[in-house]
């Protein structure tokens, strides 16, 4: 979350009739407290100025919960191929992005996207597992309260039985975008880390279809906008959020020098 | 970045949204004492609402972490006395009494030598009802079960659970589990797929299964309770009837306001907490040793498999250099998942206790690939406002080499003191690693029954 709860401030609500100027001052100047309102009607607008910045807080406590909630019923959806219910969960101007198949861009294209992947049919055929775990998230609300950014990860167990079987998982970097109170989906990356063999797993296999679902049979919009192969090439997608604390500084003079691993 | 910056552009973003949404909000303010009161009540029962859907997700989280050790007393007591209880084909069980009946049929009270039975409970989508009084919510279920010697398993499934808030504290009122996937180990799902348990014949339940599916191959959707999140408007919390009459003063309504003040601030602790162990889990992942070290306190600790207690963040940074160069991840996966959190915030906000759930796939391409279980035990403390990490305990349950699984695992000790990279005090506790059973200490009690 971008505010910090512990913090208090009483001198926000008056200074925000100055909006426009403190735009451009940084919002950083002292408070000149409003000096017209006296008695009962001045302890109300105190009161109301709490009550304001306790409910635009609920309401980041409240968008933090639905931009789970929109990824985990993302999950629910597409482990069973219910395409037309996952599309739903993407704003018109979306993009897609999974594994290696490149950049789909609307709706429109994201659906065609999703019945490629599901062979034309909507739900999943019987004999496939699709489990696709959508665990650890970590969302950060933009300043505006209308967009937001979470990384995920995906882990997944899919294959047909007498076929074959993979075991798979990667980071999510998604965008999410709130559109008339609702949050939808704005971008939804993906990063194919693995998905190997199960007999045998990562230790013996190489990825087991280099990151390529449907972009084979329906190119996409735009080409992978970061490469970085498939495994065992490894690849860190960057983190959208700053460290939440600090990221630590050796002491110059006492540098600690990298010990090989024992484990 | 460092600490006071940090904190300066917190500020200044918390300010401006403060601004933002104030001038949002302005249309609606009230003008008068009673109208302030009405927007009072109604931010309260959100409150109220917002609290029950992180109770719940700690109840479901404390019932896993039961389930697991076969504490089948504690796990039936977090249930309503008229609670229904149905798992896979099991068919029903009816009431608390007869659901701990059925929890003894699976094994013998608490941990056993030779048991393994990690039941994560993960990606939960909470829905409480606009009264606040009951709840239902849709979990993922992912489980590694292992008798040693005997047989082994992955599992999967979707549980519909219902909730319902008695005498102030959440309980489970009906826990159904729909099984999806259960497979061998040593087969995995593309060679065997598992039916459906059967009802217990030395305890028949009291109903039959309430649905009629079959398990993977065959494909069945768990029924939503809930509609599609993009096309839906989500609930809204109604206040009770009575909420207004009790804020008729400008006193009581300061109070109430002060009150919500706090109840919102911990709402956001227990988001920030979460959101800061997440952030462990992919800093690890990617042995961002200098990012991970940063996120403890300056005196904080980190402990994990029995190596000791590394002391201030110049060892915790130090202690890192036993798992791997810093950003060296050539073929490698060191993939350490955090699941199931149950955190505790304290009630003055600059503290909580977590339990959460480790399960991490680590290995290199051409050499060996195994996994890892554990539980951790931490704590987080807040200065200068900013969450920290204090205390970080992880308790192994197992390492299991990926060729060998679960079920032939031979004991071994957890990897303990490092004679090159030394703790700077022993570990706090000793704990043993399956096929040996322990119990890791619970931070909380029973949140029913308060043993």
């Amino acid at each position: 979350m971008t505010i910090t709860s512990g913090w208090r401030n009483k001198f926000i609500y008056p200074l925000c009739a100055l909006l426009p100027l403190l735009l451009a001052a940084g919002c950083s100047g002292p408070a000149e407290q409003a000096k017209s309102v006296t008695g009962e009607a001045a302890d109300i607008a105190v009161l109301q100025q709490q009550l304001q910045d306790l409910q635009a807080r609920a309401e980041q406590v409240k968008d933090a919960n639905a931009i789970k909630k929109l990824q985990r019923a993302y999950g629910y959806y597409i482990e069973k191929g219910l395409w037309d219910e996952v599309v739903a969960l993407f704003a018109d101007n979306a993009t897609l992005e999974l594994a290696r198949d490149g950049v789909y861009s609307g709706k429109d294209r994201i659906r065609e996207y999703f019945y490629a992947l599901g062979e034309g049919k909507q739900g999943l055929r019987e004999g496939r597992l699709n489990e696709q775990l959508q665990v650890m998230p970590v969302v950060t609300l933009g300043a505006d309260g209308k967009t937001a950014k979470a990384r995920w990860r995906n882990i997944l167990l899919v294959g047909e039985l007498g076929k074959h079987a993979e075991l798979g998982e990667g980071p999510f970097e998604n965008e999410y975008v709130k559109d008339n109170g609702i949050w939808k989906f704005s971008k939804v990356k993906w990063q194919q880390a693995i998905l190997v063999s199960y007999a045998g797993g990562w230790a013996k296999n190489e990825d087991y279809n280099k990151g390529i679902w449907v972009s084979d049979k329906l190119p996409p919009d735009a080409p992978p906008t970061d490469d970085h192969g498939w495994w065992p090439q490894t690849y860190l997608p960057p983190f959208h959020f700053p460290n939440p604390v600090a990221t630590y500084v050796p002491p110059a003079a006492n540098s600690p020098t990298a010990v090989k691993g024992d484990k | 970045m460092k600490h006071n910056s940090l904190m300066k552009n917190t500020r200044r973003v918390a300010l401006l949204a403060s601004c933002i949404s104030a001038l949002v909000l302005a249309a609606d303010a009230p003008k008068s004492l009673q109208e302030l009161a009405l927007q009072v009540a109604q931010l309260q029962a959100e409150v109220v609402n917002l609290e029950a859907e992180n109770e719940i997700e700690n109840l479901q989280g404390i019932f896993g972490f039961y389930y697991d050790k076969n504490e089948w007393q504690q796990a039936a007591d977090v249930f309503t006395d008229d609670a229904t209880f149905e798992w896979g084909g099991s068919g029903v069980y009816v009431g608390k009494a007869r659901i701990l009946a059925y929890l003894k049929t699976l094994g013998a009270q608490g941990p056993q030598e030779g048991l393994l039975n990690e039941q994560m409970q993960l990606q939960p989508i909470v829905s409480v009802a606009a009264d606040g009084q009951s709840a239902k919510a849709r979990w993922h279920l992912f489980s590694q079960e292992a008798v040693h010697g005997v047989n082994q398993f992955w599992g999967t499934g979707v549980y519909e659970n219902e909730y319902r808030y008695e005498n102030g504290v959440w309980k489970i009122s009906k826990l159904k589990l729909y099984s999806t996937m259960k497979t061998p180990y040593q087969d995995g799902w593309g060679v065997t797929a598992l039916p459906r348990s059967k009802p217990s014949t030395t305890l028949p339940p009291d109903q039959p299964p309430s649905t009629d599916y079959k398990n993977y191959p065959s494909v069945f959707v768990a029924p939503f309770h809930y509609s599609n999140p993009a096309t839906s408007e989500s609930t809204h919390a109604q206040p009770a009837s009575d909420a207004g009459s009790k804020l008729t003063s400008m006193a009581t309504v300061t109070e109430e306001l002060a009150s919500l003040e706090k109840r919102i601030g911990l709402l956001q602790d227990a988001d920030a907490v979460e959101r800061l162990h997440t952030i462990y889990g992919y800093y690890l992942a990617h042995n961002k040793w200098d990012e991970l070290a940063g996120i403890f306190t300056n005196d904080g600790t980190i402990e994990i498999a029995l190596r000791g207690v590394y002391k201030g963040r110049d060892s915790v940074r130090r202690n890192l250099d036993l798992y791997g160069v810093q950003d060296e991840l050539k073929g490698t996966l060191h993939n350490h998942m955090q699941y199931q959190p149950v955190i505790h915030v304290a009630a003055d906000g600059q503290s909580a206790l977590m339990r959460s759930r480790a399960f991490s796939l680590m290995g290199n391409y051409g050499g060996t690939g195994r996994f890892m279980g554990g539980t951790y035990e931490n704590l987080f403390v807040k200065r200068e406002g900013v969450w920290q990490l204090h205390i970080d305990h992880q308790l192994n349950t197992y390492f299991a080499s990926y060729d060998v699984g679960w079920k032939d695992l031979q004991w071994i000790a957890a990897p303990g003191i490092s004679q090159t990279n030394p703790p700077d005090g022993p570990p706090t506790m000793q704990f043993e690693m399956y096929p040996r059973p322990f119990l890791p200490p619970y931070h909380y009690k029973n949140p029913v029954t308060g043993k």
